[in-house]
């Protein structure tokens, strides 16, 4: 009976296991689930985002090449833009001017509603603005 | 166990929130912009109940909207603001304009006016200009034309050219008039009249004196007339017919174009008329010459590859090089003010267009859609083509934005204008 | 913002100093100083006036009356005055040879006339390239004389482009009829 009793503790132990390893994989699921939900999110506010800058864009006369300007922008999280610096200058004054404004012009900029989604954007954002 | 099985999602939820915060900010790639059109809000003057309110809002945004740089937003249904203290930009800023202008005029003893006005940036919250003028009553017009001006060059950066003056040749029957006008067509000025033709106005450099070719001696001759004071005196008169006057930059010469002693050929000569020296040679057509900005090249027409095209030559002489190669009629050149465009009308399949000229890159585009275009000319500050059309049997003037995009109509209805020119 | 300040340019039309045709140049003050009038009065061009020298009676040539002047005469060649051109030519057609011949001998017997050939153009296109192309036309009959022996002091050859056309309509018939050369004599 002893084998008997531990040929069910083995049973039980092992039914445990496999329990335990089944819900781990349903968590790791669950959560695998979420993290491409809310990456999906993330792309697609990021997407709206850039294409309303771009819509506030009037690109000036005077580019010549496909100069570069980076700008770290800083939010709240209603979506407001509180603040814009340009950390890497395009070397063209008036094309640097067009982007910060297009920047402020776009706010509030359209964030997610998720929570966690909407921690990827807040409280701050770089932009990389290219003419084309 | 229970714990492991709730912990775990959490863990993974705080290990990507974390992977979002804690690395450097989220880059957001922005390529090009789609906006080519500042939003402009432009609220009537204020004045006293029952004092005059000009239309200055009106002129100024006309010109704005000639450039074809601006989109005016609706102003009606907002209490309009007098001074920008009274300006709620949330207001503003919802109707989507990027700026804000508002005025007020004061009448003030004898006849004069002040006029204040106030260019306020409405995503920044900030007054961007603000001017006062004392006028009289025949300065409305002028004074809208210098605030555009201000809120075309606070805005796009680039100086207006609204408060420059055009030249044209009206006819009326069989009386041709020589007029000076605003670059909106209005508030035309006859400076000269006659009973044969009058063509090709062009400016001084300065603006105080205008060349043209009449044929009121029964042959072309090249004329320069004093704005200031009318006088004028001949500066080519010679055997043949003498034509198509171009200023140099510095004002002291002209290029005109001289049949004495061979078909028509292009020669330089002092704004006297002294100092006459011949610049083309060879049997052929060369005419329409004009000063690029440096003063050191000659852009002209000519027919000498066969067939009528755009070529250069060094102002001290040498051998022209031919500019335009496409199709078999390009004449009428003109050179923008900072020399890197060059305007022409091209002929293509019958129809006659004004056609912009990178002059660097080759690259060609046609600024209009009409068929009988002549006489381009760049404004002063090179962002918009003068030039003449025909329209319902008429000669008209219109201008194009160098994209083509915009165009507008400048002549007054009933007249028959041709020759336009523009001028500082 | 002087600018501003400067007084409204204005013109004062200053009147024509009687002669029909004539050309009056206007006065634009942008000084802010009194106006002052400047003009030049041109007399309609083309017209010289006919001085009479000495006590010598002149008579007028009477309208029709041929014998007095052969050049208005229908019947002499001389009364033909225009050579016209096909498109984008410059060509003058032999149909014009027995014209041309009847002025040179003209020319060449009365050393003191002198002709004007005037090169006209269709409308289509520039006004200045036009002119050119007007001019073309006019040498070509200049030059045509000038092989019949005319001397140069007795021509000129000028161009009025597309400014004087004989036919102002917008067909192709019209055009033909502008694209010419007109021979005109200085006394007339």
């Amino acid at each position: 009976m002893e084998e008997d009793d531990a040929m069910r503790r083995m049973t039980d132990e092992t039914a445990a296991s496999e329990v335990r390893s089944l819900q781990q994989a349903a968590a790791r699921a669950a959560a695998s689930k979420r993290q491409a939900e809310v990456a999906g999110v993330v792309g697609q506010h990021r997407d709206l985002i850039s294409a309303k800058v771009r819509g506030n864009t009037r690109l000036p006369d005077n580019l010549t090449g496909n100069p570069e300007v980076r700008c770290l922008v800083k939010l709240l999280p209603t979506g407001e833009v509180q603040s814009v610096r340009v950390t890497k200058s395009s070397g063209n004054t008036a094309y640097d001017e067009a982007v910060v404004r297009a920047i402020e012009k776009s706010s509030p900029f359209p964030l997610p509603a998720d929570r966690d989604a909407r921690a990827a954007f807040v409280p701050e954002l770089s932009f990389v603005h290219r003419p084309k | 166990m229970l714990r492991a099985v709730l912990l775990f999602p959490l863990l993974c939820l705080a290990l990507l929130s974390a992977s979002f915060s804690a690395r450097a900010a989220m880059e957001i790639q922005v390529i090009g912009g789609a906006a080519n059109k500042i939003a402009v809000a432009m609220v009537p003057f204020q004045a006293a109940p029952g004092q005059p309110v000009p239309a200055l809002d009106e002129i100024a945004g006309n010109d704005l909207d000639r450039s074809g740089q601006f989109r005016r937003v609706d102003v009606s249904g907002t209490p309009p603001p007098r001074a920008p203290a009274q300006v709620n930009y949330s207001i503003w800023r919802s109707k989507g304009a990027d700026a804000l202008v508002i005025g007020q005029v004061t009448t003030l003893p004898g006849g004069r006016y002040e006029v204040r006005f106030y260019l306020l940036d409405v995503i920044k919250q900030a007054q961007l200009a603000g001017y006062s003028y004392t006028i009289s009553a025949s300065q409305w017009r002028a004074t809208a034309h210098q605030i555009a001006d201000i809120i075309y060059e606070k805005l796009t950066g680039t100086r207006g050219a609204f408060s420059s003056r055009i030249a044209y040749v009206q006819k009326q029957g069989k009386r041709y008039e020589l007029r000076v006008a605003d670059a909106d067509g209005q508030n035309p000025r006859t400076v000269m009249r006659s009973g044969e033709s009058v063509i090709s106005p062009r400016f001084s450099p300065d603006g105080a004196r205008i060349a043209y070719v009449s044929f009121e001696d029964k042959k072309p001759v090249v004329y320069v007339q004093s704005l200031q004071n009318g006088s004028r005196r001949k500066v080519a008169a010679f055997k043949g017919s003498n034509s198509a006057p171009a200023w140099a930059p510095d004002g002291r010469r002209l290029a005109v174009v001289l049949t004495r002693d061979d078909a028509s050929q292009i020669y330089l000569i002092n704004a006297d008329g002294s100092g006459l020296t011949r610049l083309t040679r060879g049997g052929n057509l060369d005419t329409e010459p004009v000063f690029a900005p440096d003063g050191q090249t000659i852009y002209f027409t000519s027919d000498r590859g066969g067939s009528a095209q755009i070529y250069r030559v060094a102002a001290s002489g040498g051998d022209p090089r031919r500019v335009t190669f496409s199709g078999s009629y390009n004449v009428s050149p003109a050179i923008s003010p900072d020399g890197r465009y060059l305007a022409y009308i091209s002929r293509e399949e019958g129809r006659f267009s004004v056609v912009l000229h990178e002059l660097a890159s080759g690259q060609t585009r046609v600024l209009t859609d009409t068929a009988r275009d002549e006489s381009p000319s760049f404004a002063p500050n090179g962002q918009a083509v003068l030039y003449a059309t025909v329209q319902g049997g008429r000669g008209i003037l219109g201008t194009a934005s160098l994209d083509g995009k915009t165009r507008a109509r400048l002549s007054e209805s009933g007249v028959d204008a041709r020759e336009p020119a523009w001028g500082p | 913002m002087n600018k501003i300040f400067w007084p409204v340019l204005f013109a004062l039309t200053l009147s024509a100093c009687g002669t029909t045709g004539g050309t009056q140049a206007t006065v634009e003050d942008r000084t802010g100083g009194s106006t002052t009038a400047a003009t030049t009065a041109t007399p309609a061009g083309g017209t010289e006036s006919t001085g009479v020298s000495g006590a010598g009676v002149t008579g007028t040539a009477l309208a029709g009356d041929a014998s007095a002047d052969p050049r208005k005469n229908p019947a002499s060649p001389l009364s033909k005055r225009s050579v016209f051109f096909d498109f984008d030519s410059f060509v003058v057609k032999d149909e014009y040879r027995p014209m041309l011949e009847a002025h040179a001998g003209y020319l060449l017997s009365k050393r003191d006339a002198r002709v004007i050939l005037q090169g006209n153009a269709d409308e289509r296109g520039s006004r200045e390239y036009n002119l050119a192309l007007g001019q073309k036309r006019a040498e070509a009959v200049r030059k045509a004389l000038a092989v019949l022996g005319v001397s140069d002091a007795q021509m000129e050859a000028i161009s009025f482009g597309e400014e004087k056309p004989r036919n102002e309509a917008d067909t192709e018939a019209a055009y033909a009829e502008n694209r010419r050369t007109d021979v005109v004599y200085g006394d007339e």
